[in-house]
């Protein structure tokens, strides 16, 4: 053993607390951004954040990176105050905090002068973490023209340059597609195994899993922080995972077991959480024939950190019923490609920004359309909507495809961008009168659509409310609703539930759900993995062009060979050693356990051996089910050359 | 409703149009009046006193008290007077014998306009006097005037505007940058890796006037060469003191915008903040259009307030009038004075260099 992987162990042994904070409390006005909130973060830890947008996480960084006046309570951040404390801690903010007209070294060096960095290690930094990020040859490029997983990287390393004890990370992941977050996630698991100790904040809860400790974040308060598997095991159920025909009907029959503490309904699935598996599936299988229901298959896992969370938000909350549609037309029972595109090409100057773009999405359809930054996922929705005219191919819209422009054609369609147009100077009930005017909600249903709209965002009776002062997701909620309000037959989502809470994002997907039941066809561009599980056909984008396409479940069968979790010792070591014979996309970290993908036994065999030679302990092994992320990843690995620096 | 809410729509949309029309109408009166004028009564009789009060009683003068022993050069080049009076001994002798005593008026020709109308003004005075004293025969040339145009005696439009047009350009551009960077630091929040580090608050404002005020210096040279070529400009024997001036000015110009763009913290309503707070005022009230004298006395006191007054009397001085240290240390004192008080309401808004409840 070298001398400082004894530092390193000894510091596990006799951890130090780097931030304590007893009591913090931040108010802006009569709004309580924290709560007299308390926790402890130590040496080495990944700390975890938790929480929608305006949940404190923002307010928590901005006192422990001593760049805002505690409002009460007491924080200690290395010993001192967070004030005294700056030089030594790296803070990575949300917007990244880059001059996109400066060159990436450009950024660097600026940030290494304003702290003081000495030229020596300022050059060794510089090196090692380009390296580390594959960065080395962007040097010269402008912030300003890198891609989002880029301008994290860099912004990550010009936190880094100062060599900081105690890292903070601001929502690293918004805006950045799957296969970096996973790159971004293994650096700060090695970063932290080098006894750097960092705090990271996030909506999603995907990510959280991969954290040594969480705390739950909702409005200004802690609820709870514990490791995510103590999370999951201190709910006490099973999740069962029932594949099930006519899930409208299902969810409804299924919620009525006295064993079913929780029904979820996903693209192509049931989620129902349960005390007692054995005698809840027997009592499911029994609901579900009476009702005249097949169930295909039930699998068993764990529940994930998301049902934790939701599982504790409804104890603060209770629950609050999605108020069903007013006046709702009657449901359309044809089924017409209501959005439909055939070989779509488009083309910038010399770009080939979409390749041979398929799509047909009948009535109830609820398609999710996935793939990395500059996939070509906008493009396409774009060329749809008739906002651009592709180069060739035909579009349907609505069984139409002529004409697509006309008013009586546009007035079916509803569509809510990702940053969806509420006007922050006017209130929500006047945002909402201005869009239902501007898509002819008829004068006799608006009041109560309005009321529905405000109901289901959980906003009844603040329609006074300036709409600035709404926290991003709550907007969200009221633009989602402002975008349906006129029932349209053709939806187009774009990350319709980013910054939002998980109670209230499945709040949305049943709203979602209902429209689509009647009838809707429904659109949803998303990178988030968490959305796509919910839709019923997926298809994934890579370089302009769609590369595969299935439910949720057939394209996790696709995969090629078997997901193995392994708990070991020494999950650093193990994850650079795997990582150079397995390749960067088939291994990766989650807190303390290692995911490794292999196609066969005799690479079940060699990663044995190289985990022996490493001398790394392997204390419990298993084969899991692939998620959502690792064909994401897989798929965009097998077309990398493709991609687009 | 709205006008409620966004504060810059009520600016925009129902103060400054009354403000800027008052302002824009209220100063531009060309005319001559209350011109400070020396008198050197060489003869001091009944008659030459006579002969002034004609001056004195016109609304277009007004006779200012002069130091005994100073030349009419000096009296003119401090600023003093606008025109000087000379009346030769032996005054009211010549006259009375139909010599026509010739009276020497030095004009001040910095503002060749009202230099022109001056002259003319003077003139017709002055036949007047010789009418209505004339013993017999009222002749117009019982006395002869003699006119002498001083600092600009080929009478220049040119070099009057010319030369204040530098002082309007780097007023504007300088706070327009300095104005548009800090804003934009707030914009972006890449303000919060300045604060995240222990960079002080000090630190951080020379740090970025400094720079803007190099960017300032280039421009005044490029503006200087324009000069040469097309507004005549000549060199001044002292070069010195509009060099310190220009670096003060340019200070103060940063420190202003930098204000503006920590006030305002986005880079629209900063750009706004300094067309009116520095290029309409300053084009309105700094003299560069219309002498200070003939802008309304409620709101004259503002003119003190501009960089560009004081600049702009310095430029005329040094490359108009060729005057050195003396006549620009008063402007010179209150451009000093201006820097430093912009700085500090920068000082004041970044002292915590964190983020404002």
């Amino acid at each position: 053993m070298s001398a400082q992987e004894v530092v390193t162990h000894q510091e596990v042994v006799a951890p130090e607390v780097v931030v304590e904070a007893n009591a913090l409390s931040k108010s802006y006005g009569s709004i309580k951004a924290l709560d007299e909130v308390s926790f402890q973060v130590k040496t080495g830890e990944i700390f975890g954040f938790i929480g929608a947008d305006g949940a404190g996480k923002t307010t928590a960084f901005r006192i422990i990176g001593g760049v805002l006046a505690p409002g009460g309570g007491e924080v200690r951040v290395l010993g001192t105050t967070p004030r005294e404390a700056r030089p030594g801690v790296g803070y990575l903010t949300q917007p990244f905090s880059l001059y996109m007209d400066l060159s990436v070294d450009e950024n660097l060096g600026y940030g290494g002068g304003l702290r003081e960095v000495p030229e020596a290690d300022y050059a060794a930094r510089r090196e090692r973490y380009f390296k580390l990020f594959d960065m080395m040859r962007f040097t010269d490029r402008l912030a300003g023209r890198l891609s989002g997983g880029m301008k994290q990287k860099l912004a990550l390393t010009t936190a880094l340059i100062a060599g900081p004890k105690l890292l903070l990370l601001d929502e690293p992941t918004t805006g950045v597609d799957p296969v970096t977050r996973r790159d971004f996630w293994d650096a700060l698991t090695s970063l932290a195994g080098g006894g750097m100790t960092i705090i990271v904040a996030t909506p999603y809860l995907d990510e959280a899993e991969r954290c040594h400790r969480v705390a739950l974040m909702e409005r200004g308060k802690i609820y709870d922080i514990d490791s995510p598997a103590n999370f999951r095991s201190k709910m006490g159920v099973t999740r069962l995972e029932v594949k099930i025909t006519d899930l409208a009907k299902a969810e409804g029959v299924l919620a009525a077991s006295p064993e079913a503490e929780d029904v979820q309904r996903f693209g192509d699935r049931l989620d129902v959480m349960a005390p007692r598996p054995d005698t809840a599936e027997a009592d499911l299988r029994q609901r579900a024939e009476a009702a005249g229901l097949k169930i295909t298959e039930i699998v068993r896992s764990q529940p994930t950190l998301e049902n934790a969370f939701v599982g504790q938000l409804r104890k603060m909350r209770g629950s609050n019923p999605t108020p069903p549609f007013p006046k709702p037309s009657p449901p359309m029972s044809r089924k017409d490609v209501l959005i439909g595109a055939k070989d779509l090409n488009k083309i910038f100057g010399k770009f080939q920004a979409v390749k041979n773009f398929q799509l047909e999405i009948r009535n109830g359809d609820i398609y999710g359309l996935l793939g990395a930054n500059g996939a070509g996922k906008t493009t396409s929705i774009k060329i749809i909507c008739g906002l651009i005219d592709p180069t060739t191919g035909t579009v349907t819209l609505l069984g139409k495809s002529k004409g697509l422009r006309a008013a009586s054609v546009r007035s079916r369609i509803g569509y809510m961008s990702q940053k969806f147009a509420l006007y922050d100077d006017i209130t929500i009930g006047e945002n909402l009168d201005f869009y239902a005017r501007l898509y002819g909600v008829d004068d006799s249903v608006r009041e109560e659509r309005k009321k529905w709209v405000l109901a289901a965002a959980e906003l009844s009776g603040e329609e006074k409310m300036l709409t600035k002062s709404l926290p991003g997701g709550w907007k969200q909620r009221v633009a989602f609703g402002a975008a349906v309000m006129h029932e349209p037959e053709a939806i187009f989502l774009d990350e319709p539930t980013s910054g939002v809470d998980p109670l209230a994002r499945r709040a949305m997907w049943r709203m979602i759900n209902e429209l689509a039941d009647r009838g809707a066809g429904i659109v949803v561009v998303t990178h988030y993995l968490e959305e796509a599980e919910q839709c019923n056909n997926l298809g994934f984008m890579v370089a302009g062009e769609i590369i595969a396409q299935g439910s949720p479940s057939q394209v996790k069968a696709n995969m090629k060979g078997e997901l193995y979790e392994l708990e070991v010792d020494r999950p650093d070591r193990a994850l650079g050693a795997l990582k150079k014979t397995f390749g960067a996309s088939r291994v990766s970290l989650f807190g303390d356990r290692l995911h490794v993908v292999t196609e066969n036994d005799d690479q079940k065999q060699q990663a044995r051996s190289i985990l022996d030679t490493e001398g790394v302990k392997v204390t419990s092994q298993k084969p899991v089910p692939f998620s959502l992320e690792d064909v994401f990843i897989s798929l965009i690995e097998s077309r990398r050359s493709e991609i687009p620096l | 409703m709205l006008f409620r809410r966004d504060k810059l729509l009520i600016l925009l949309a129902a103060l400054m149009p009354i403000v800027l029309m008052s302002l824009a109408g209220g100063t531009q009166s060309l005319r001559l009046r209350n011109v400070p004028l020396l008198v050197y009564d060489y003869d001091n009789t009944p008659l030459s006193r006579t002969y002034l009060e004609t001056y004195g009683a016109a609304l277009s003068f007004k006779i200012v008290p002069r130091r005994t022993d100073e030349s009419p050069e000096r009296a003119l080049a401090s600023w003093r007077g606008r025109a000087a009076l000379i009346i030769p001994p032996n005054f009211e002798r010549d006259f009375r014998r139909g010599a026509a005593p010739v009276v020497q008026l030095m004009i001040d020709a910095t503002d060749s306009n009202a230099a022109t109308a001056l002259g003319n003004y003077a003139q017709s005075l002055n036949i007047n006097f010789a009418r209505k004293n004339g013993i017999d025969v009222p002749s117009p040339n019982r006395v002869r005037m003699q006119q002498r145009l001083w600092f600009n005696p080929g009478l220049s439009n040119r070099l009057y505007f010319g030369s204040g047009a530098m002082g309007l350009m780097l007023i504007i551009f300088p706070a327009l940058l300095g104005a548009l960077t800090t804003a934009k630091e707030y914009e972006t929040g890449t303000i919060i890796q300045a604060y995240a580090s222990s960079l002080t608050a000090v630190q951080w404002i020379l740090g970025k006037a400094l720079l803007y005020v190099v960017i300032g210096i280039v421009e005044f040279i490029v503006c200087f060469a324009l000069g040469l070529i097309a507004f005549e400009y000549r060199f001044p024997t002292d070069p010195s003191v509009l060099i310190v001036a220009t670096f003060l000015y340019l200070l103060a110009g940063v420190f202003f915008g930098m204000m503006m763009g920590n006030a305002n913290k986005t880079q629209s309503a900063a750009i706004q903040g300094v067309q009116m707070g520095s290029f309409l005022l300053s084009m309105l009230l700094s003299g560069y259009l219309f002498a200070i004298r003939n802008i309304p006395e409620q709101i004259r006191w503002v003119s003190s307030f501009l960089p560009a007054t004081h600049y702009i009397q310095i430029v005329r001085n040094s490359i108009l009038r060729d005057v050195g240290w003396g006549t620009s240390l008063q402007p010179m004192l209150m451009l000093l004075g201006l820097a430093f008080l912009f700085f500090m309401v920068n000082v004041i808004q970044m002292r915590k260099m964190q983020f404002q409840d």
